[in-house]
């Protein structure tokens, strides 16, 4: 029996034919593909290269269910040890349209790792003005300012 | 064709270059940002909101600080809360402990992590001859979080004992039991034991007095050091009776069980008055990894 596929095609127009169980890990192509089968889906707001790296990791964490077992726990710890180093290997920008991506395709899995990902960069910085230096944020407070919110949220430290 | 530079010598010291103003952030829309936090601590939220204008306004997302509140929090809280924001009720249960268990058992967080505290009342410990007057007395105390505290008329057999069941604590947790207390009775070591129900417990000796710091004395073949209780903001004093780790798991609890006991030295006692046993997360170094 052959395999169900469906066409995705990236902002740049480029078609990537992928199975549908593969896209269905996204909910809304879930949904999209139910309403609308046989149809390509344009993901305009997507480029070639983050749609790859989407549809790599919904390659990888698709439910088989031809091998009919369940998961073993090993299994699982691979594959959550292939999700960091997945992560790992994605620089920052191209990290934060990842996780873009994922919010907009509705991908839940994805979504935790990239958000875990750049959550540990935020916890590895000391103070307010490490994590401005560390992600090129522009400070748009006075000392004053800074000074309420930490009032304003007991600041616990 | 030669390349031209853009940056111009204005004359005022110039020379000043560009940087790109782009932050991977500026892609993110609130709820990304806000999704983002959640993975973080009530604490680097706090860091976090500092930044800017518009994570301040990320951070007070409910996605993030339902993350960080326990499942039974709706329980936790007055009525009057019921509407307010999820931050607002967070910092309200750091801050106010909530009488639980007919006000035998106070609960709060810890506002650093969200982790689970609890006191259990002296009404809620078993405590050896509490029911005889010539004994212990019931009374109040100012600066208690219970209706009523234990003191100590005379007492020669002293027993303390309270259990807490790891489901009512935060999982994954290393935690520190404290006897929290004033006035306590001098010079006179007092075994405090911390362990599961049934199983070894671990074992340490303190004393009650804050002027016996840095004292050892033997016990059988080994040599014990003393530990000193500390003061409290709150006009108590408390002292460590010993630590455990909450695995936690949905399946299993432990009963953990606390106590102190001085027995053997046929010393009567007096004076001494008991607010309860708090249970707090254990102050660890906290390891950061470099970004």
């Amino acid at each position: 029996m052959s395999k169900k596929m469906i066409v995705l095609k990236s902002s740049e127009g480029v078609s990537f034919v992928v199975e549908e169980a593969v896209a269905r890990q996204s909910k809304i192509i879930s949904f999209l593909v139910e309403e609308f089968p046989d149809r390509e889906l344009p993901l305009t707001n997507m480029t070639s290269e983050i749609l790859r790296k989407t549809i790599e990791y919904c390659k990888k964490h698709v439910v088989e269910d031809d091998g009919g077992g369940d998961s073993s726990s090993s299994s699982s710890g691979d594959l959550k040890e292939w999700d960091v180093k997945f992560v790992a290997e994605i620089d920052q920008p191209r990290l934060m349209d990842l996780l873009m991506a994922a919010n907009y395709l509705d991908i839940p899995s994805l979504l935790d790792v990239t958000c875990q990902k750049v959550a540990d960069t935020i916890a590895a910085c000391n103070d307010e003005k490490e994590i401005r230096a560390t992600f090129n944020i522009e400070n748009d407070f006075t000392e004053e300012e800074v000074e309420a919110i930490r009032m304003e949220n007991q600041y616990p430290i | 064709m030669s390349e031209t530079h853009s940056v111009e010598s204005s004359g005022e010291g110039g020379g000043e270059i560009n940087v790109s103003d782009w932050s991977p952030f500026d892609t993110l829309t609130e709820d990304c940002i806000s999704n983002i936090v959640s993975f973080t601590s009530p604490r680097d939220a706090c860091v976090f909101a500092a930044v800017s204008k518009s994570f301040e306004s990320a951070v007070k997302s409910d996605i993030i600080w339902e993350k960080f509140l326990p499942l039974q929090y709706p329980s936790m809280i007055p009525p009057s809360l019921a509407s307010s924001s999820k931050m607002e009720i967070y910092f309200y249960l750091c801050n106010d402990p909530v009488l639980i268990e007919d006000g035998k058992k106070c609960i709060w967080l810890k506002n650093t992590s969200g982790k689970r505290c609890i006191m259990l009342s002296a009404e809620s410990l078993y405590i050896k001859w509490i029911n005889d007057t010539h004994c212990w007395d019931w009374i109040t105390s100012p600066g208690s979080r219970f209706e009523r505290v234990a003191k100590v008329n005379d007492v020669c057999w002293f027993e303390i004992r309270g259990t807490i069941n790891t489901h009512e604590l935060s999982p994954r947790t290393h935690y520190s039991s404290y006897i929290v207390f004033k006035e306590g009775f001098t010079d006179l070591p007092i075994e405090a034991r911390v362990g599961v129900v049934g199983k070894q417990a671990s074992k340490r000796f303190f004393c009650f007095d804050v002027s016996t710091d840095g004292q050892f004395f033997k016990r059988g073949r080994r040599t014990w050091y003393f530990e000193k209780p500390k003061e409290r903001e709150d006009g108590w004093r408390e002292i460590e009776l010993g630590r455990f780790f909450n695995k936690g798991g949905l399946m299993k609890s432990d009963e953990f069980e606390m106590s102190a006991i001085a027995t053997e030295l046929r010393h009567w006692k007096s004076g001494f008055i008991l607010q309860g046993i708090e249970i707090r997360p254990a102050t660890i170094q906290r390891a950061r990894t470099v970004g």
